[in-house]
């Protein structure tokens, strides 16, 4: 690839080609677990995305005894394994990544008995590579919502709203919210009001304070 | 194709004894019939090259063995730092003028630091101890970087250490969490005044702070704790304690326990206000300051509601029976108390200390004008919280042992030194402040 | 016992028992993610580590496979280097080399035990050397000026008495 490196430097450029197999190799992952995602085959689609991950995972820094090898036929020792990757290079793997914890958070809700703390995990790593995107934001205020973090839910929605405003996905879940969460209130307020009752009838109420470390 | 770096002479004395056949040294040498060019061309692709006659030893480049495009020597970033490798083969004995190359050696003589990111350097270092790591920053640049990063900082124990001027501040800086600096020698100032200018005097984020028997200007430990908003226990036991120091601790708002043990020349008037602006304190020792009537009487009434523990010890004849009424009303959380060596107290101080609920560890430690505490075993017993009370000096073996029966299952002096806001008690514990282990 | 195919850098192909690879934390993720499936058996490649180097992890991982879980840093509890089990510290008498791409593996596949015993015997070579023997066993390069190099000194110099 000519971009960034000079072509008269050997090594870094046959460190920059083993990089570009490796993102070009996660990328065909994605795309079978892209596949997979639309024939409803959940679990493999899981998997490509898995494999995807772990080709660019690193690959700034990757195994120099890998080319050394190839070249001399085993040698011991490690060879700088710093890589430079070019502008283009990391805007993929930065792209690869976001995808593929997005499309795994899609596959996990998909799921009969879904793992809500990986998928919040998923969309956290998507939302610290891009703050603004807007189906980590979604997802994970579905998360929360099964989580029963009812507010931290809206406020994840709210922000999944501000491209789509009108999305119906996003409106039915923020309703859920709303919903759990007077059920919620109601539910307190019964409580408190038994504790004024009984107050009111004379008998004495202890309070615990919580102790606070 | 472009020349190799070796100087221009030698192309001229190959070119000289190419043309003039010159046989001395060089009977065995080969004259090649292809163009020169060539020949170097060749020489490259089996890893030899011309020793530069004038230099013979000194040819460090490394040639690739493997046939490049570029006929230009190969010089990377990363082999930059490679020493040259120590086969080399070279003799000029049979006129052979050629040194062998080791291409790629089996032992690549590279900093295998340069392989890890610093992350992962990170997760190295913070198994060093602190001063291993200060050693460690002189290193290289990028050692330097990383053996200060915040994170390997949070928590330091220089006990004993000495520092000299300037020193400390950068320290203190990076340290976020807990610093145990007793019995350091400490000169000032604490940062360069260019630096202190340029950053307009920076705060230091620490939270426990230990500066007990420190050896320090009053002024430069007043610096110390002027710049730790955020303090919220801090030790200055025997330290010299200035009335800007009391100010300071006035404006704490997080601080929960202090000990000012034994520190010298306090202001009266100063800890008083200091006591009656304190929001959260809940451990306080005041031992030994040699308080005077009027601030002890003062002091009592204004003293932190939030106490839980305090040292009023080594009052001597400043600590009335008085005092010890107000006391009780003006703290009645308190579950730790330390009178010990209040000469002045009599028996009366008992109905008052009824008072405190909670209190479950009292030390009366040589009151001598408490009377024999058998006498006054039903008032000890009115005391229902207690666990644990200290009455060294003031009864014998044998009414000890009477006392112990009597008032199982309370102990009977088992402490002799109180703890109350003391970093640390026990040598197995030396690294401690509070709770919190320093030497991680 | 189910099983699970690892494949290093290099092609080749490791089949390894399930407990034993779920010492790592990303192979451990991607189970749990997908179920009590056997993902049909296709290997999963690890690009970041050759064969030699992830034949080397799965032996620690074999070894230490009814371990139980790493606990999280205390914040209270003094990092200590000298408590190495016997297996760990003949497994970790390798070259440089070895030693730093076990580093590396361990990071990439997050095993923390063996992320924390390999750094834990770098320490080892650290610790109680100065700078400049430190450079020399590491052949590390000085960039320091000389005047540089005497600030940092000053700077610490609080490190050298006790």
């Amino acid at each position: 690839m000519a971009e960034a490196a000079p072509l008269d430097d050997g090594d870094l450029s046959k460190k920059q080609a083993i990089a570009l197999k490796r993102i070009d190799q996660g990328e065909i992952y994605k795309q079978e677990g892209n596949m997979c995602y639309r024939e409803k085959n959940y679990k493999k689609a899981i998997g490509k995305y898995h494999r995807a991950l772990l080709q660019v995972k690193d690959v700034d820094r990757q195994d120099g005894q890998q080319m050394l090898k190839g070249m001399m036929g085993g040698v011991s020792g490690v060879e700088d394994r710093s890589c430079q990757l070019t502008a283009t290079m990391a805007e993929r793997v930065k792209e690869l990544e976001m995808s593929c914890y997005n499309n795994l958070a899609a596959c996990l809700l998909h799921d009969t008995n879904p793992n809500y703390e990986r998928v919040k995990e998923y969309c956290q790593n998507v939302l610290k590579l891009d703050e603004q995107n807007r189906k980590a934001w979604y997802r994970q205020g579905v998360a929360l919502y099964h989580l029963k973090d009812y507010e931290e839910a809206q406020d994840c929605l709210n922000r999944a709203r501000k491209k789509v405003p009108k999305d119906p996905d996003i409106l039915r879940y923020l309703n859920l919210c709303k919903e759990a969460l007077s059920k919620q209130l109601q539910a307190e307020k019964h409580r408190y009001q038994g504790m004024f009752q009984k107050m009111a009838e004379g008998e004495e109420e202890v309070i615990e304070m919580d102790d606070d470390k | 194709m472009k020349s190799p770096k070796a100087d221009a002479t030698s192309f001229d004395n190959l070119a000289y004894a190419q043309r003039y056949v010159v046989m001395e040294k060089s009977s065995t040498r080969c004259v090649w019939d292809v163009d020169w060019k060539e020949t170097q061309e060749i020489y490259r692709d089996i890893g030899v090259q011309e020793l530069d006659p004038d230099k013979p030893e000194k040819q460090t480049k490394r040639i690739l063995r493997k046939s490049q495009k570029r006929k230009q020597e190969f010089q990377t970033p990363e082999n930059q730092q490679e020493q040259p490798t120590k086969k080399s083969l070279s003799s000029t004995k049979n006129g052979c003028k050629c040194q062998l190359f080791k291409t790629y050696p089996e032992n690549v003589v590279t900093d295998k630091f340069e392989t890890l990111s610093d992350e992962i350097m990170l997760c190295i270092l913070k198994w060093l101890p602190r001063r291993q790591l200060a050693k460690c920053a002189r290193i290289s640049k990028r050692w330097k970087q990383l053996c200060q990063d915040e994170s390997l900082w949070k928590r330091i124990d220089l006990s004993e250490c000495k520092f000299s001027s300037e020193t400390l501040g950068p320290v203190l800086l990076r340290t976020l969490f807990a610093a145990k600096l007793a019995r350091c020698t400490i000169k000032g100032p604490l940062f360069e005044p260019k630096f202190d200018a340029e950053n307009y005097c920076p705060e230091f984020m620490i939270e426990y702070l230990d500066l007990s028997m420190c050896n320090a200007d009053s002024e430069l430990v007043g610096d110390i704790v002027g710049r730790c908003p955020y303090l919220v226990k801090l030790s200055l036991e025997s330290c010299e304690v200035t009335e800007d120091m009391l100010a300071s601790i006035s404006l704490q708002r997080s601080l929960e326990e202090l000990n000012l043990c034994m520190a010298q020349n306090i202001s009266g008037k100063m800890l008083i206000m200091a006591m009656e602006m304190s929001e959260r304190l809940k451990s306080l020792n005041l031992a030994w300051l040699n308080l005077s009537r009027n601030v002890i009487s003062s002091l009592v009434k204004v003293l932190p509601q939030t106490l839980e523990r305090l040292n009023l010890s080594g009052c001597r004849e400043s600590l009335q029976d008085a005092d010890v009424e107000n006391l009780s009303a003006r703290c009645p959380n308190l579950v730790e108390l330390d009178l010990s060596d209040g000469c002045a107290l009599t028996g009366n101080i008992f109905v008052y200390l009824e008072s405190i609920r909670n209190l479950q560890h009292l030390a009366l430690s040589r009151c001598y004008r408490i009377p024999n505490p058998l006498l006054l075993m039903d008032h000890l017993k009115q005391l229902r919280s207690l666990k644990a009370v200290e009455l060294f000096g003031l009864i014998t073996e044998h009414d000890l042992n009477t006392l112990c029966k009597g008032l199982a299952p309370v102990r009977i002096n088992t402490h002799p030194f109180s703890s109350i806001s003391r970093p640390t008690m026990s040598v197995s514990k030396r690294s401690y402040v509070w709770e919190v282990n320093c030497r991680v | 016992m189910p099983n699970i195919k690892l494949q290093s850098s290099d092609g080749e192909v490791f089949d390894v028992d399930v407990d034993v690879a779920k010492q790592s934390i990303t192979i451990k993720t991607m189970l749990e993610d997908l179920g009590m499936d056997e993902d049909d058996d296709e290997a999963i490649p690890l690009p970041n580590v050759n064969s030699a180097i992830l034949g080397k992890v799965l032996e620690w991982c074999q070894f230490h496979k009814d371990d139980p879980p790493p606990p999280e840093d205390e914040e209270n509890r003094e990092k200590r280097t000298d408590d190495l089990c016997g297996f760990d510290i003949d497994f970790l008498k390798v070259d440089q080399g070895t030693l730093f791409e076990l580093i590396l593996a361990a990071n990439y596949l997050d095993i923390k035990g063996l992320l924390d015993a390999s750094c834990k015997t770098v320490a080892n070579m650290i610790k109680g050397k100065t700078p400049e023997e430190i450079r020399k066993t590491f052949n590390i390069k000085n960039d320091f000026t000389p005047a540089e190099e005497e600030q940092v000194r000053k700077e610490n110099s609080w490190c050298e008495e006790k």
